[in-house]
């Protein structure tokens, strides 16, 4: 295991990955989200908001665990 | 030659041009945070000179409050974090609450968030604190004074012309109202809806409202008759509200017999119409010169006699309500005698004492859920942000305990405020983070900042209004940091511009942890409130409750008076939020219909109060009671329902419920009227039996209305869940 601390540079400027995670889960959470709501498919939850946020949490640990670099 | 230039250029110049004399002054001082002195000068800036300094004495109060506030909370308990945070919050609270009143808003606004600026200061050590809430009150009197003096010097508007306008366009708009009722219901002619006549009449009453503080502000003359002022707004609302009632009752007039009962309706009418000419001369300075005619209302008695029990209610409600909106406008014309300092021609009627007969000495006592509600938001998101600041530190530090309850302070004015809020913010620091790295370090001189703070202030309060043009000044002063020995920290100001965007993110994910803010589920939410509190109400129609009760019974009759007075008007906000993209099936104008049902319901169950608690004969009591009862309960259970589940009643099931009863209970009156051998039942007995049962066939009437405007509407789409 590579214990070295890994950043995401841009231009210059340095961001730890689980930033990086967090902004890429928002997006696709944000875009799940709308499709649910184009099909109708969100009225089947009790309270959209809390799935909403059980969603970032999950996209955030799947893409910081298995896609990005660690 | 000279560039011709508009108001809003002139305005906006003047708002430049004192920002960088603001800068100017702090800079040349020294003072501690030169962006106070201009910050004040950006958000007291008005239009006219009576707004600002209106706006400014606020201000200068709200800091003044904040700065005892502030080091009292600092002093109470400097060493222990947890125990200042508990003392804090009753008063963050109170604060919060108080900022969602009618009265200095801006006041209490700037009392929280000066505290909330000031408590941060106290870790480092009391004498900062000191400094910091000092430098703060001093650079906030600096900028009034240096707006004060640019208003006035600088293109001055006074609000005096604006006062008299639109005075004269709230005249105008009551005749057109009335003109209206009158064309449509006693000539039977077909006019257009009365509802955007209304919404006109309302939104000059807001303006008039607002233009009578500015200008009393500014005009020793207008300060003086401000009573008088004040007393025009409520009757002018109360004319409203009479005009309203008649047209709702007109239903239960229709029919040619009926309405040429009452003999004298047109003269009287034209009687008012020229009143309401002569008041608006008076208001543009023209002499009083016409006598009041009295008219009285005059019923034929023959034709009355012919009429069933409740065409003769419905007769009685109708007079009742046309002798007040006669009082009502002698009441306007004499307001106007009197600002306009003429001996007034009539006495005004007390429309403030209908609101107290309402809801009792206690009105003002119960607390609105509403501002609970926001006071709650603003008091968790600092306790939120004080556990971030404390327990993990994020970029921000402790602007995370002062800027997330400020901002939440500032959205809980304005209710609707969804994420559309970031955009603006986002973009405004973006261009200042721009102007930060790319212009800023190229600056050596003031004169080169000054011209920088100039162009970006004109463009600011040019062409952005609202929230774009707050966001763009807090950027400006937050993100360039100005001060006389400028350093450059990207990193630093990189993370500003991050910790405040997760700060709006936090503050909007906070706005769901207690019920859902989308304005369909508000919607809802509401109109379960207004008919829980109908049903208490009626529930309060009973024999048993018509005692005037205990001080918690009076408060439990205050807050839902003020619940069913308050949430038409907080439903229609809300109404129009909802998006019929995203709620299809849910038209506008048929929520705008069924809103206006409400409206009538509120105003019935006033008339229903008053008419109950009138002295009624023993022989009615003894003999109707059981009928009343029933129909009372019958109203209760409909309002239960509707507060579950609005729209499942059927218009036409409920119109041949209430026929049937109608029949039935007129029978019975006629039957008791014919056993009153012996005359026990006097003439005032009698006509108040019939305010009452007019009152409950006009509230049955409005929840017909109701029920059939719920029809049009997908109430099941309305329900459903979805991601915002």
């Amino acid at each position: 295991m590579n214990l070295t601390p890994i950043e995401f540079g841009f231009g210059g400027v340095f961001v730890p990955p689980l930033f990086v995670a967090a902004l890429a889960a928002l997006l696709v959470t944000w875009l799940t989200a709308r499709i649910l709501n184009r099909f109708r498919l969100s009225r089947y939850f009790y309270y959209p908001p809390l799935v909403y946020a059980s969603l970032l949490v999950i996209y955030t640990v799947l893409i910081g665990s298995l896609i990005l670099p660690s | 030659m000279m560039i011709p230039l508009t108001t809003e250029a002139k305005e906006a110049i003047k708002v430049a041009v004192a920002i960088v004399i603001g800068y100017y002054v702090a800079l040349r001082l020294d003072w501690s945070q030169a962006s106070w002195v201009a910050s004040s000068i950006a958000f007291i800036s008005m239009p006219t000179a009576g707004q600002s300094m209106q706006k400014s004495f606020l201000r200068m109060a709200g800091t003044l409050l904040a700065f005892v506030a502030g080091l009292f909370y600092l002093g109470l308990f400097p060493q222990d974090r947890w125990l200042f945070l508990l003392s804090f919050t009753p008063y963050l609270f109170f604060v919060s609450y108080m900022v969602q009143g009618r009265n200095g808003k801006y006041f209490w606004f700037v009392a929280g968030f000066v505290t909330l600026m000031i408590t941060t200061a106290g870790p480092s050590s009391s004498e900062a604190a000191f400094d910091f809430a000092a430098y703060r009150t001093l650079e906030t009197m600096m900028g009034i004074g240096i707006w004060t003096v640019v208003s006035v010097y600088l293109w001055p508007r006074s609000n005096l012309t604006s006062l008299k306008k639109t005075a004269h366009e709230l005249l105008l708009a009551k005749r057109s109202l009335m003109q209206n009722y009158r064309s449509r219901v006693c000539e039977g002619k077909e006019v257009e809806a009365s509802q955007p006549l209304r919404a006109k009449a309302g939104m000059v009453l807001t303006k008039l409202e607002q233009t009578i503080s500015a200008a009393a502000s500014e005009n020793y003359e207008v300060n003086e008759v401000r009573p008088h002022w004040r007393q025009l707004v409520a009757l002018s609302q109360a004319v409203v509200e009479i005009l309203d009632r008649l047209e709702a009752g007109s239903a239960e007039m229709s029919g040619s017999d009926l309405r040429a009962v009452i003999l004298n309706e047109e003269a009287l009418f034209e009687e008012l119409e020229a009143r309401l000419d002569e008041a608006g001369r008076v208001a543009q300075g023209e002499a009083p010169g016409r006598k009041l005619e009295e008219v009285v209302i005059r019923i034929d008695p023959e034709r009355f006699e012919s009429l069933d029990h409740f065409q003769r209610a419905a007769v009685e409600v109708t007079k009742s309500e046309l002798e007040e909106l006669d009082g009502l406008i002698r009441g306007i014309v004499a307001c106007l005698d009197e600002i306009e300092g003429y001996p007034a021609r009539s006495a005004s009627p007390d429309v403030a004492s209908r609101i107290t007969s309402r809801t009792g000495p206690f009105g003002l006592l119960p607390l609105e859920p509403d501002r609970i509600r926001g006071a709650l938001a603003v008091v968790v998101s600092m306790w939120a942000g004080f556990l971030i600041w404390i327990y993990v530190d994020p970029p921000g530090h402790r602007g995370w305990y002062q800027f997330v309850p400020s901002l939440v302070l500032a959205a809980i004015q304005v209710p609707f405020m969804r994420l559309n809020f970031l955009k603006p913010f986002f973009l405004a620091f973006v261009g200042a983070l721009l102007a930060y790295v790319f212009l800023m370090p190229k600056l050596t001189t003031f004169w080169e900042l000054g011209l920088l703070l100039l162009v970006a202030s004109f463009l600011t309060a040019y062409f952005f209004k609202g929230l774009a043009r707050v966001g763009l000044f807090i950027a400006m002063f937050l993100i360039l940091g100005i001060q006389n020995q400028q350093s450059y920290d990207f990193a630093a100001t990189a993370n500003t511009f991050l910790y405040v965007m997760m700060a709006i993110l936090l503050v909007t994910a906070s706005t769901y942890v207690i019920g859902s803010p989308r304005p369909e589920k508000v919607f809802l939410r509401m109109l379960g409130r207004f008919f829980r509190s109908s049903d208490f109400l009626l529930s309060r129609l009973s024999e048993a409750h018509l005692q005037t009760g205990s001080g918690v019974e009076q408060i439990r009759r205050a807050y839902h008076f003020r619940e069913i007075h308050s949430l038409p008007g907080k439903l229609m906000r809300w109404g129009r939020q909802i998006d019929p993209k995203v709620v299809p099936g849910v038209d506008p104008e048929d929520i705008s219909a069924m809103l206006a049902s409400l409206q009538i319901l509120a105003y019935r169950m006033d008339d229903l109060t008053e008419a109950r608690r009138a002295p009624h004969a023993k022989l009615f009591i003894d003999e109707l009671t059981q009928d009343v009862r029933a129909w009372r309960i019958a109203l209760q259970e409909h309002c239960r329902r509707w507060s579950e589940r609005p729209g499942d009643d059927r218009q036409d099931s409920l119109r041949e419920q209430l026929q049937t009863r109608l029949t039935a209970l007129d029978t019975r009156i006629e039957s008791v009227l014919t056993s009153d051998t012996e005359g026990r039942v006097t003439a005032e007995e009698r006509g108040n039996l019939y305010r009452l049962l007019g009152s409950f066939r006009s509230f049955s009437e409005a929840a017909l209305v109701f029920a059939g405007s719920a029809e049009e509407i997908a109430w099941d789409r309305l329900r459903e869940e979805r991601f915002s």
